[in-house]
């Protein structure tokens, strides 16, 4: 076990990723030397400059604050809106029925027609909370609605025979049938909701977003900066992603216990 | 009041299952209800507890009571441990401590914290049997309680199962014409 913690562990845990990771930038220098034009190509170093220059600034973490709060918007309705759908498709044919088409088409529509349609109707800067939750949202619907139809029936004849009360079944019956399903949605949506809100932000260019950065970075050739604003996404998303899914995790866990003090208490 | 099934037909597919089904479970007995294999043992009971309708017939005497019951296939939350299984369906009066001692009756001790789950067969049945005694009811319905029990634990159960039931109607479903002279039972035969 403590060795793990050793330089030894360390190196045998982390070793390989480590040589890989610096195989690639090493792959990325060289091939910037060999091209030798930094609009084309800029170096790992350069923009490793690029990027501690950003952080610095003050809008480099208003321009943070901006993109993220909107795109984490869109991404709890995605999470609220769909859960609540399947319920009520789950609970009724009709509404199942009616919803479907349009679960479809949002699935089925690009990302690019729903954001150019959307920009007539709101404005730029709430366009990434709308395209987070057009990615996301039919995603978790689909997924819970799937846990829901998985749940066990013998088990919810049994709770109609004891008179168990709703809630109780809830905690014991439904939530561990859906909660799988529900984790997985929210990990695949967790990543989606970056990549349609920061497509979002370079279609609509709402002021003060990453988007905007991300287009004026391309307009003016400013290669350094688009690299080092698609790294600055792509660290938000993970840690966003991983922040998620440890809250998810953590819920599991005090679902454990909520039951076991609900069957304590009642 | 008796629970009564009158005329009771029930067929699934082109499956005739049960037909013309004429039957009384007395009042406050323990009533065996016997039959050989596929007859429609457990589906006379799965009507008797309303989960599901007969094609043709009635229940009479079910009205308003409360059931409790022993399924075929145990139904237990599979990742809960035994304690929590049982009290799941009891009233806030029924504590751990009163669980734990009923488990223990029928040999269900240090195993108070395991998941279900990783229980045998005979073990799940016993804290089965455990949830539908100690569950309110007026009516309780044990669908082939003793499978999966070796004879001695049968014995320990039948006599568990008389100690908890004493006044109330029961109704048990078993192939073994013993079971039934073990529980003092009123025979119900299908078939």
């Amino acid at each position: 076990m403590k060795d793990k913690y050793g330089l030894k562990g360390f190196l045998k845990h982390y070793g390989f990723k480590i040589l890989a990771v610096c195989f690639w930038l090493l792959l990325w220098e060289l091939l910037s030397i060999w091209i030798g034009h930094e609009i084309l190509l800029a170096a790992p170093t350069a923009v490793l400059v690029t990027l501690i220059g950003l952080v610095g600034s003050l809008d480099f973490w208003q321009t943070i604050l901006f993109s993220s709060l909107r795109i984490i918007l869109g991404f709890l309705l995605a999470l609220f809106v769909g859960s609540i759908l399947a319920i009520c498709a789950h609970n009724s044919r009709p509404i199942k029925e009616l919803i479907a088409p349009l679960m479809k088409t949002i699935q089925a529509m690009p990302v690019a027609s729903f954001i150019i349609l959307a920009l007539i109707w709101i404005k730029a800067k709430n366009l990434s909370v709308l395209a987070s939750f057009l990615m996301v949202m039919p995603l978790i619907y689909s997924n819970v609605s799937q846990g829901l139809k998985a749940t066990d029936e013998k088990l919810l004849q049994m709770a109609k025979v004891f008179q168990i009360s709703r809630s109780k079944k809830i905690i014991a019956i439904y939530i561990p049938s859906v909660l799988p399903y529900f984790i997985s949605a929210v990990s695949v949506g967790v990543g989606l909701c970056w990549k349609a809100g920061i497509a979002a932000e370079v279609i609509g260019i709402p002021t003060g977003s990453i988007g905007e950065k991300l287009y004026e970075a391309k307009l003016y050739l400013m290669t350094k900066e688009l690299f080092a604003w698609t790294i600055v996404i792509i660290i938000i998303s993970i840690i966003f992603e991983k922040a998620v899914m440890m809250m998810l995790q953590l819920f599991k866990k005090d679902n454990e216990t909520q039951k076991q003090r609900k069957t304590a208490e009642e | 009041m008796d629970i009564k099934l009158k005329h009771v037909s029930k067929q699934f597919g082109q499956k005739i299952v049960l037909k013309d089904l004429n039957a009384i479970f007395l009042e406050g007995r323990v009533n065996c209800l016997m039959g050989a294999s596929g007859i429609g043992k457990t589906t006379a009971v799965n009507i008797i507890m309303g989960l599901m309708e007969p094609d043709s017939g009635e229940v009479l005497g079910r009205q308003g009571k409360q059931i409790t019951a022993v399924f075929q296939e145990d139904r237990l939350i599979e990742h809960w441990n035994a304690v929590k299984n049982v009290k799941l369906v009891c009233d806030k009066g029924v504590s751990e401590d009163i669980i734990k001692q009923e488990l223990t009756i029928l040999g269900i001790k240090d195993s108070f914290d395991k998941p279900v789950i990783n229980f045998s067969g005979g073990m799940r049945r016993r804290v089965a049997i455990v949830r539908a005694m100690l569950a309110k009811s007026d009516l309780i319905i044990l669908d082939e309680p003793f499978r999966g029990l070796d004879e001695a634990l049968k014995m320990q159960v039948i006599e568990y199962i008389k100690q908890r039931t004493e006044g109330k109607t029961v109704i048990i479903v078993t192939h073994d014409k013993e079971d039934a002279v073990q529980l003092n039972a009123n025979l119900v035969m299908l078939g």
